[in-house]
């Protein structure tokens, strides 16, 4: 569905990114998650034409992104990072004259009309002087009420209040239901990990890792942290054959890591000593990067 | 699904015609149009109508002056400033003409006539009995006091012609038959003739007369004359041959006296009278032996070749300088000298009494300009005719083959004029020379008498009327009466011949040639009151009397600045909400998020940057025609004649065409610039100073006049694309120049939103 290949731009200082290979496909939700200044707008302006690369290619359902840009976007919908509307009296006005300009009827209007009233939208605002919040719901009604095939979200839900992301998530779980490919920024990894079928950490313009989130979730191993009430125990403990990942004997704490089969066996095991407590380590999309970054940080240290 | 080519699959709603739809879709977009007029409509239509009501207020004040009677009035004075020049100088050629023509004829005719007689009676004393018996008698006494007297041979002559003499003295004295000049010439016949006598006494009285009387001419016409050396020759071997021809070979000394005058008076002529008397002579010669018996019997022939002769010489020579006055002026920087000829001062190598060096006034004759004394203040005059002579001294440049020519041709009706009053004064001549006052009078009647009927001709025309009497022109209904016309030219006519004549005398008594001083004068006398001021005080007179102030104020002021100004502000601010507005706030992200090409987008805003000129440019041509029709209706004569409404067409064109390129700058700049401070600050920045430099170099332009122009300003006008809107072509109805001006404005238009387009078609945007 969209072909990125090795796609450069180079704003020098390190700006820009390069030589980005990715390929999404149909009905896939790709989360790109990264820090301030990764790359993440300049892909998402170079898959919208805006910015030409300076190497590389783009192809949306086989058209050239740049070149071929106007006619791509009869399939995209999409939401700004920063998001300022033309000078128009209303939001309605605005979605009308984005809808007309997108080829949209009458009839189309409905699912427009089912957004706006789940986003708590009031679409009468001057759109100019809309508070930050209200600008990105119009956003997203625009981006959302065309079905689009494809939705590419920069940061969508910037100023959105909690409820209300949660309400854009659940539009975006619908869109992702419906067949959309998606393709959503975000520095908040967890929505990325509610919405998104892979993620892809950009840092310093590259692509430091691409993961499948059920990988990260559904990994075949658990780890937990427990804590013994005396030190006879805790060194008793720490004989048994595992393996270990941090130990802190000031306190008698060890955490461990075991297959996910092996979880009964343990807590069995441990019914023998004087445990003080024992939690499991959660595991999730946070900690994957947490990890990717630490090990990148170390390489660039031993480099 | 679709299966593409690189291996891709479409989605199942994929519809190709719309992507074709989409390449089909025309540059316009009348969606963005539309969000572009609704968002700018407001500021447009308060634009529109400050811009109408400045140009409303400006024309509608502009009809309630009537500066064209001022401007009429100070063009008038130059008008008068022109038929006093004229007049002076119709009334002075007249006067030195007629004057002129009379003195030659007399004394051509009188001189003529009195050799002539003179030459006859000296021949005819040789046969004058009375004297030669008169001569007989003393020669007896010259013998007898010379027979008794003692001494040498010289003291013996002496003492006898002295005797001879006292007695041929008294009787001469005592002779009431002669007058003193003939007194004269006969005691100095006769002491010429004792002188020979004495030489040798053996010779008759008529014998020794016929040498002692030409001899007495001789001496006599020298005494007078101051003959050089070549021509007392000349003269002698005349006098003598014609007193040969008359008592040897007999002929009659009637004839021979007149042949003889013939050849005598060119050589009594000076340098200024030897022309006009060689070309008279030659004539009568011509009609004498074409006919001596009527010559001598018909007294009418010879005046009537005189005065014909004389008076074709004068026009002659009036011709030969008559055409400089239609020769192109130029501004003569140097001061001259009174012959036209530029003057430099030269040390004598003396001290005045102060111990200062003396120097010595100079004409210079060649092209040398640094030894030239500049005009004070370098304010030049108008040249004269005698500058216009010498141009080549005064400028290094001769003038054209062609010119020449064309004011030949110029002249020739001028001196046909002067040749036909010139010969109706000639039939006024007569025996006795006319008085001064009366050749002036004759000179002033006539001047006078063409005003009049100029004058009467001009108000007919004027007026469409068919007065016949001077008096019938009132200041009621003239600019001033008939009355006082006439007396105004009576004090031109007056004046001019008065100031000719005080001029010639004190040219002739400075030393100058008769031809000098009369042409000097004719020139200098004419001059009037605003002819004598510096040329270019009168350069800027002339200059205010021409000015068009309607076309100023609302061509220059107006249409090319105030006017200007508002829309200028609006389209650079209308530029920059256009486009790089809405790339700085990213709004454009959502119009290209839609199947709107950057094309499509860039070419609307376009369209709708020259629509809103247009529309501003409609606006002001409507207000214009209307303030133009309310300011007629109030009765505004001035606005029809300074302000005719094709005039307002095209100063609408030319600031419609100055907003359009103004627009293209704005457009370029908010196309390249994608933070509007930049956008503003370029384009709005080249705008303002072409503004500011407009403003600026209005003071160099040549429609302000020159009291308050500063020349040096204008340089600032090639420094603005404002300029190539040029009003001044409109009020001098120079089209070709003002559409050939307006084509450049058209040309930055194309170019600035041709380039702008191609820019943003190609630039990243940071959306």
């Amino acid at each position: 569905m969209i072909e990125i290949n090795n796609v450069t731009k180079d704003y020098k200082k390190g700006r820009g990114n390069f030589n980005i290979d990715l390929k999404v496909y149909e009905g896939e939700a790709l989360g790109i998650v990264g820090e301030n200044g990764a790359g993440k707008t300049t892909l998402l302006r170079q898959l919208m034409g805006y910015v030409k690369s300076d190497k590389g290619n783009i192809f949306i359902l086989g058209l050239d992104a740049y070149k071929d840009s106007a006619k791509t976007k009869k399939y995209i919908g999409y939401i700004p990072g920063e998001i300022n509307f033309p000078d128009v009296k209303t939001g309605i006005i605005f979605l009308h004259n984005y809808g007309d300009s997108l080829g949209m009827k009458k009839e189309d209007y409905a699912y427009a009309e089912e957004i706006i009233s789940r986003m708590q939208l009031d679409v009468r605002a001057y759109p100019k002087r809309m508070s930050k919040g209200m600008k990105q719901k119009t956003a997203i009604v625009a981006a959302l009420m065309l079905k689009a095939d494809i939705l590419i979200m920069d940061e969508p839900t910037i100023g959105l209040d909690p409820l209300m992301r949660e309400e854009f998530l659940k539009l975006v779980l619908e869109q992702k239901e419906r067949g959309a490919t998606i393709i959503y920024t975000s520095n908040t990894v967890n929505e990325l990990e509610r919405t998104c079928d892979r993620v892809v950490l950009l840092t310093k313009g590259k692509i430091a890792s691409s993961v499948k989130v059920d990988d990260v979730i559904n990994r075949p191993y658990r780890d937990y942290k427990i804590e013994f009430n005396n030190n006879g125990d805790y060194k008793l403990f720490l004989r048994n054959k595992m393996q270990i990942i941090r130990m802190q004997d000031k306190y008698n704490q060890v955490s461990i890591r075991i297959k996910k089969n092996d979880v009964p066996i343990l807590m069995k095991s441990l019914t023998r000593y004087d445990v003080k407590f024992i939690s499991e380590i959660k595991y999730d999309l946070n900690s994957y990067f947490e990890e990717v970054r630490k090990g990148s940080e170390e390489n660039e240290r031993n480099d | 699904m679709k299966e593409m080519t690189n291996g891709l699959t479409l989605p199942k709603n994929f519809d190709e015609t719309k992507v074709t739809e989409t390449k089909r879709n025309r540059l316009f977009s009348r969606a963005l149009f539309k969000e572009s007029f609704e968002s700018s409509k407001r500021g447009l239509f308060i634009v529109s109508a400050g811009n109408s009501i400045i140009i409303m207020i400006i024309i509608l004040i502009l009809s309630t002056l009537h500066v064209n009677a001022t401007s009429s009035a100070l063009k008038d004075l130059f008008s008068n400033a022109d038929m006093e020049t004229t007049i002076k100088e119709s009334a002075i050629s007249l006067y030195s003409g007629f004057s002129n023509l009379d003195n030659a004829y007399h004394s051509y005719y009188d001189g003529s006539n009195a050799l002539e007689t003179t030459l006859k009676k000296a021949i005819d004393e040789v046969e004058d009995t009375t004297l030669t018996s008169s001569i007989s008698t003393v020669q007896t006494l010259y013998d007898l006091t010379y027979r008794f007297s003692s001494g040498t041979e010289i003291e013996k002559t002496y003492k006898a012609k002295n005797v001879a003499m006292v007695t041929v003295r008294n009787n001469i004295d005592s002779d009431d038959s002669m007058n003193e000049e003939e007194k004269e010439f006969a005691i100095n016949v006769i002491s010429n003739y004792f002188d020979i006598y004495a030489e040798d006494k053996s010779q008759s009285v008529e014998n020794i007369l016929l040498v002692a009387i030409p001899n007495t001419l001789v001496s006599m016409i020298d005494d007078d004359y101051q003959l050089s050396e070549d021509n007392l020759n000349a003269l002698s071997s005349y006098i003598y041959n014609a007193f040969n021809e008359v008592y040897e070979e007999d002929k009659n000394s009637d004839n021979v006296s007149i042949e003889y005058t013939f050849k005598l008076l060119p050589l009594l002529a000076d340098s200024n009278s030897e022309a006009l008397i060689n070309q008279i002579t030659n004539s009568l010669m011509e009609a004498y032996l074409l006919d001596s018996e009527a010559y001598i019997n018909d007294e009418n022939i010879k005046k009537t070749i005189i005065i014909n002769k004389a008076a074709s010489y004068i026009v002659d020579v009036v011709s030969e300088t008559a055409f400089y006055k239609y020769l192109p002026n130029f501004i003569v920087d140097y001061q001259t000298s009174v012959l036209g000829y530029p003057i430099t001062y030269v040390w004598t190598g003396e001290y005045d009494e102060n111990g200062n060096e003396y120097y010595d006034e100079k004409e210079i004759y060649y092209y040398r300009p640094e030894l030239f004394i500049k005009v004070q203040g370098d304010m030049g005059t108008v040249s004269t005719i005698l500058e216009k002579k010498h141009k080549e001294i005064l400028t290094g440049e001769c003038y054209s083959e062609e010119e020449i020519e064309q004011a030949k041709l110029d002249s020739l009706s001028d001196i046909e004029t002067f040749k036909e009053k010139l010969d109706s004064f000639a039939l006024t001549i007569s025996d006795t020379p006319k008085e001064d006052e009366e050749i002036s009078d004759f000179a002033s009647n006539i001047v006078i008498e063409e005003i009049q009927n100029e004058v009467i001709n001009r108000f007919n025309e004027k007026n469409n009327t068919n007065i016949t009497d001077i008096s019938q022109i009132t200041a009621e209904n003239y600019s001033m009466s008939g009355e006082t016309i006439m007396n105004v030219a009576r004090g031109y006519v007056a004046s001019g011949i008065a100031c000719y004549k005080a001029l010639y005398k004190e040219y002739l008594e400075s030393g100058l040639s008769q031809s000098d001083a009369l042409e000097a004068a004719s020139i200098n006398g004419s001059k009037g009151v605003i002819d004598q001021l510096p040329g270019k005080v009168g350069e800027n007179l002339s200059e205010m009397g021409d000015m068009n102030i309607y076309g100023i104020v609302v061509g220059y002021i107006a249409f090319g600045l105030a006017v200007l100004l508002i829309p200028m502000v609006y389209t650079i601010l209308s530029a920059k909400s256009l486009v790089s507005e809405k790339v700085e706030t990213g709004s454009l992200s959502f119009t290209l998020s839609t199947p709107t090409t950057r094309r499509s987008f860039i070419f609307t805003e376009a369209v709708f940057l020259i629509f809103e000129e247009i529309f501003m440019a409609v606006t002001i041509l409507i207000t214009s025609i209307l303030s133009f029709l309310i300011g007629i209706l109030m009765g505004s004569e001035d606005l029809l004649i300074s302000l005719p409404i094709h005039d307002i067409l095209l100063y609408v064109l030319g600031n419609f065409a100055v907003t359009l390129a103004i627009s293209g700058i704005c457009f370029l700049s908010s196309c390249i610039f994608n933070k509007t401070n930049k956008a503003i600050g370029i384009g709005g920045g080249i705008n303002i100073a072409f503004f500011i430099f407009s403003i600026l170099g209005l003071f160099g332009t040549n429609a302000i006049p020159g009291t308050v122009r500063i020349s040096l300003m204008g340089i600032f006008n090639y420094e603005t694309i404002f300029t190539l809107f040029d009003p001044l072509a409109v009020m001098d109805n120079n089209l070709g120049v003002f559409f050939f001006k307006l084509m450049f404005l058209f040309i930055i238009t194309i170019i600035t939103y041709y380039v702008g387009s191609k820019i943003f078609e190609k630039k990243d945007l940071p959306l």
